[in-house]
C-alpha cells in the first residue's frame, strides 16, 4: 500500500510530469525496439492483459454480426417465400390453363381468356371484374364461363375491364334446361346466396339432376352446365315447383375464366329494344 | 479503487464502440474515435495523470492491433495527448462546452500530427492524410464530442482550487 502510495505521489509530481516523461520513454523504447521484441511484446500483451478485453470486443463483434446476418437471413427468407409462393401461383395457373385451353377448343376463334382482377369486398359476391375490356371486343352482355360451368354475363365494359354480372346476381336471370326430361325453368337467385330454379309443377325432376343453359334466353347458348339440384320443394303458386341448385363453378373460386364473343340474339335485342 | 475499475469500464466502452458502433454510423468512409474522445474526457476530468496512464494503455491497445512495425506510436502519441489535455484539468480550471469541445479538436489533430511524426510519415503524407482522414473524422468526432459532453459531463461545475 505504501509502495502504492509512493508511486502515485511520484507519477503526480508536477501535474503528472513525471508519469508523462517515463510513459514517453516506455513508448519511445518499444517504438524503437526490434520487430522481433516488437512482436514478443505484443503477444504477452495479447495473450495476458488484453486477453479479457479482447474477449468482450470479440462477443461485441460476433453479436453485432449475429445480427446483421439474422436481419439479412430474414430478408432473404422474405425473398424466398415470395418467389415460391409466385411459384406456386405460377405453377396452379399454368394447370387451370392448361385445363381452359384443352376445353376452349370448341370456342376457339370465339372465347376470350380473362383474368379476375377483383372481386367485390363484400360479403355477398354478386359481380367481378376481369382484364379485358372494350379494346378486347368485349361487349355488354356476352357469357361467361369457365371449364366447370357458368359464371354469369358481361354487364359493363369499360376501355380495359370489364364487369361480369355472377348468377348469383339477383338481377341475373337464366334460362336453364334440366338435362333427363329436357324441362326448362328460370334460375335465379333473390338472395344472393343460393340459386333457385323454378320449373313447371309436373316435371319428374330429382335430387342429382344437372341443369345446363337452355339457349332460349338470347344471351348464353345452348348447353353450358350450370348446376346441380340439391333440393326440390313446392313453389309460391300450385302449378309450379321450385329446386335448389349448386353451381357447378363457384364464383368464389373464380380465377380465369372465358368471355365468349356472341352477341345478344337479334329477336332478343329486337324485343329489348 | 472504484474509481479505477470505472475507468477500466469507461476504456472498454470506448474499444467496444470503436470496434463495433464505429463502423455502423459510418457516414462516406468517416467514422469518429471513440477511443480518443475518452482519454480528453478522463483527462479533462482526472488530470494528467490519469490522462497520460489510460492514454498509454488505449494507444498500447490501438498498437496491438495495428502494423507490429510501428508498436508503440499509439502509445506514444495518446500519452502526449493525454498529457496535454490533462494541463487542462478542471480541478484548475473551468471550462465551458465550447471549449471542452474546442480542447477535443486540438487533441485530435495533435494526435494525428504526432502520430505522423512518430512513424515517420513524410510532410506531404501528414497533409494529405490531414485533409483527407484527419479534418472528416474530426468534425464528426466534434459533432458526437459536443452531444456527449452535453449529455454525459455533470451539470454542476467542480469546485476549481
Amino acid at each position: 500500500m505504501a509502495v502504492l502510495r509512493f508511486f502515485t505521489s511520484l507519477f503526480s509530481f508536477g501535474r503528472g510530469l513525471f508519469a508523462f516523461l517515463f510513459f514517453l520513454g516506455l513508448s519511445y523504447a518499444i517504438l524503437h525496439s526490434s520487430v522481433k521484441q516488437k512482436m514478443v511484446i505484443a503477444d504477452v500483451a495479447v495473450s495476458t492483459v488484453l486477453y479479457p478485453a479482447q474477449i468482450v470486443v470479440n462477443k461485441a463483434t460476433t453479436w453485432h454480426h449475429l445480427e446483421t446476418e439474422n436481419k439479412q437471413l430474414k430478408e432473404a427468407n422474405a425473398r424466398l417465400r415470395i418467389e415460391n409462393d409466385l411459384l406456386h401461383q405460377g405453377f396452379f395457373k399454368a394447370l387451370r390453363v392448361q385445363k381452359l385451353d384443352s376445353f376452349g377448343l370448341d370456342y376457339k376463334d370465339s372465347a376470350l381468356l380473362a383474368e379476375v382482377v377483383a372481386k367485390n369486398p363484400g360479403r355477398l359476391q354478386t359481380s367481378v371484374l376481369v382484364n379485358l375490356g372494350s379494346h378486347d371486343s368485349v361487349e355488354r352482355n356476352m357469357p361467361v364461363f369457365t371449364p366447370d360451368g357458368l359464371v354469369g354475363k358481361i354487364s359493363k365494359v369499360y376501355d380495359n375491364h370489364a364487369l361480369v354480372q355472377l348468377m348469383m346476381d339477383p338481377q341475373n336471370k337464366v334460362s336453364v334446361l334440366e338435362n333427363r326430361t329436357r324441362i326448362s325453368g328460370i334460375l335465379e337467385s333473390p338472395d344472393s346466396r343460393k340459386l333457385f330454379v323454378e320449373l313447371p309443377a309436373h316435371a319428374d325432376v330429382k335430387v342429382g339432376d344437372t341443369l345446363v343453359t337452355s339457349g332460349l334466353g338470347g344471351i348464353y347458348p345452348k348447353g353450358i352446365r350450370v348446376g346441380m339440384i340439391s333440393r326440390i320443394f313446392p313453389g309460391d303458386i300450385d302449378v309450379m315447383k321450385k329446386a335448389e341448385v349448386i353451381p357447378f363453378q363457384n364464383p368464389s373460386e373464380i380465377e380465369e375464366v372465358f368471355v365468349l364473343k356472341k352477341k345478344i340474339d337479334w329477336i332478343v335485342r329486337e324485343y329489348a329494344e | 479503487m472504484i474509481r479505477s475499475l470505472w475507468f477500466v469500464l469507461f476504456f472498454v466502452v470506448a474499444f467496444v464502440a470503436q470496434t463495433v458502433l464505429a463502423p455502423m454510423i459510418q457516414a462516406f468512409g468517416v467514422s469518429p474515435d471513440f477511443v480518443l474522445f475518452f482519454i480528453v474526457f478522463l483527462s479533462l476530468r482526472h488530470g494528467a495523470l490519469v490522462g497520460v496512464f489510460w492514454g498509454f494503455i488505449a494507444g498500447f491497445t490501438e498498437d496491438i492491433y495495428s502494423d507490429v512495425h510501428w508498436l508503440g506510436a499509439a502509445a506514444l502519441t495518446k500519452t502526449v495527448v493525454g498529457f496535454a489535455v490533462g494541463q487542462l484539468e478542471e480541478k484548475f480550471i473551468n471550462l465551458g462546452l465550447v471549449t471542452k469541445v474546442a480542447v477535443l479538436g486540438v487533441a485530435f489533430f495533435l494526435n494525428d500530427a504526432v502520430y505522423g511524426m512518430a512513424t515517420g510519415m513524410s510532410r506531404e503524407l501528414v497533409t494529405q492524410m490531414f485533409i483527407t482522414k484527419s479534418l472528416p473524422e474530426g468534425l464528426y468526432t466534434l459533432a458526437l464530442g459536443t452531444l456527449a459532453f452535453h449529455f454525459l459531463y455533470p451539470r454542476v461545475p467542480r469546485n476549481v482550487s
